[in-house]
């Protein structure tokens, strides 16, 4: 029984320790401008960056750019890091997360401006085709986990995530009231994180 | 806000949905002390947020952009400028009623310039590598501008308002890095003030850049010296 147990166990948890690059140490080794790992956290998390950056921008602008800012950044802040408050991949992450809805933000006011001056067509680009593919295993589960949110729940979840929006901003584009909006953040971060219960945090 | 009050915002705070006050209480708690569990359920609502993304499937940088990383941090950190540059923008108001006349005195010629160089800065701002960077009055004035340039390119639009020098004076564009001012071409705007362009060698050169600034030069200097700092926006 035990054995079927933890074979269950295996099967549910999955983001175990073995599967995690050490994002914590590597961050705190840039904060010493150990290139070697700055080198290391690009090769770990360098492919999410872009694949965050592409889903945030859209055609609006390189993600590749994203990137290297994001990374730059990381150099120059990763003294800031400190691993009580967030794990390193989270920290990373969300420095390119920023730095992708701020350039959105950016182009649009620009075109806000350019709107006064002129008509703008629209510069559409068609996005990059998808490359190499890893942690095939942690996508699977987290798409999984996504996939059985509602399609509310994720709605909300991409906004907040991908856009950057507040519980009232998500509220105002989706027209539905605010108590629903926060009711299915929580629902949808609740499963998310039930991903984690098992495992330390990557 | 209580530790317990905190713990019970954590996620939404880590996904950064709350509004602007209830995100700044719990910044505010974090910043203290002493906690009972709220690292804790910081650092674990952080990593189930950064669980987000990796639904989507890595994609491999192109190697030019570790290179470019590479080249970054390999240039000096950006500093403070020891001096903030002096700045006096009274002139402001002036030159804005100077535009107002200028526009409505403004002939054929001058429209088909403008329309060229609103043209030509919508192209640029339509390219995937245009980057942008928010030039403000350092001194709290009104101007405002967006600065739109690509790498390799030394051409230069900004968009955004009061864009004229005044009487007898023209708008030289810099380029800063880290301590060096680096004088650059002149800033020529559109009747209205509306848009403008100038060329700054520096984005060719591949130098980094660290900000821009737009000052007020009398017509026909030139050198180190500068005068009053119109627009300032670090990249």
């Amino acid at each position: 029984v035990s054995s079927v147990f933890s074979f269950l166990l295996a099967a549910l948890v999955p983001v175990r320790r073995r599967e995690q690059d050490d994002c914590d140490a590597l961050v705190e080794r840039v904060a010493a401008h150990d290139r070697a790992a700055l080198r290391a956290l690009y090769d770990a998390l360098g492919g999410h960056a872009l694949a965050i950056a592409r889903r945030v921008l859209g055609s609006h602008g390189d993600a590749e750019e994203v990137v290297q800012d994001t990374f730059v950044e990381i150099w120059r802040r990763a003294a800031t890091f400190d691993r009580r408050r967030g794990t390193g991949r989270a920290w990373a992450l969300s420095i390119a997360r920023y730095r992708a809805i701020d350039r959105v933000r950016e182009r649009a006011a620009a075109s806000r401006l350019i709107d006064r001056v002129s008509a703008v067509g629209d510069a559409a680009e068609p996005p990059s085709p998808i490359a190499e593919v890893s942690e095939r295993e942690l996508r699977a589960r987290v798409t999984a986990a996504l996939a059985a949110l509602s399609a509310d729940e994720r709605g909300a979840l991409e906004l907040a995530y991908y856009e950057g929006l507040s519980h009232s901003e998500i509220s105002r584009r989706l027209a539905a009231p605010l108590g629903t909006i926060k009711t299915r953040l929580r629902a949808a971060m609740a499963k998310l994180s039930s991903l984690l219960d098992h495992g330390d945090a990557p | 806000m209580t530790c317990d009050e905190l713990k019970a915002l954590v996620m939404e705070y880590a996904l950064g949905v709350l509004e602007p006050a209830q995100q700044a209480a719990c910044d505010a708690h974090l910043a203290g002390a002493a906690h009972d569990g709220c690292l804790e359920a910081l650092r674990a609502a952080r990593a189930a947020v950064a669980l987000i993304p990796h639904a989507l499937p890595p994609e491999a940088p192109r190697p030019a952009t570790w290179a470019a990383i590479e080249h970054a941090i390999d240039a000096p950190t950006p500093a403070r400028r020891r001096r903030p540059w002096v700045a006096a923008a009274g002139w402001l108001v002036a030159a804005a009623a100077m535009v107002a006349v200028i526009a409505l005195w403004r002939d054929r010629a001058q429209r088909v310039a403008d329309a060229q160089v609103q043209q030509a800065a919508i192209a640029m701002l339509q390219r995937p590598d245009a980057r942008l960077v928010t030039l403000t009055s350092p001194t709290g004035g009104d101007a405002r501008a967006t600065l739109i340039y690509r790498p390799d390119d030394p051409r230069v639009y900004l968009i955004g308002n009061g864009l004229r020098p005044p009487p007898g004076k023209r708008l030289q564009l810099w380029a800063v890095r880290g301590e060096r001012q680096i004088p650059e071409g002149t800033l020529r705007a559109d009747a209205a003030g509306a848009v403008g362009t100038g060329e700054i060698a520096a984005i060719r050169d591949g130098q980094a850049i660290d900000a821009f600034g737009v000052t007020v030069e009398p017509i026909g200097g030139g050198g180190d010296a500068h005068g009053p700092v119109m627009l300032y926006g670090k990249r």
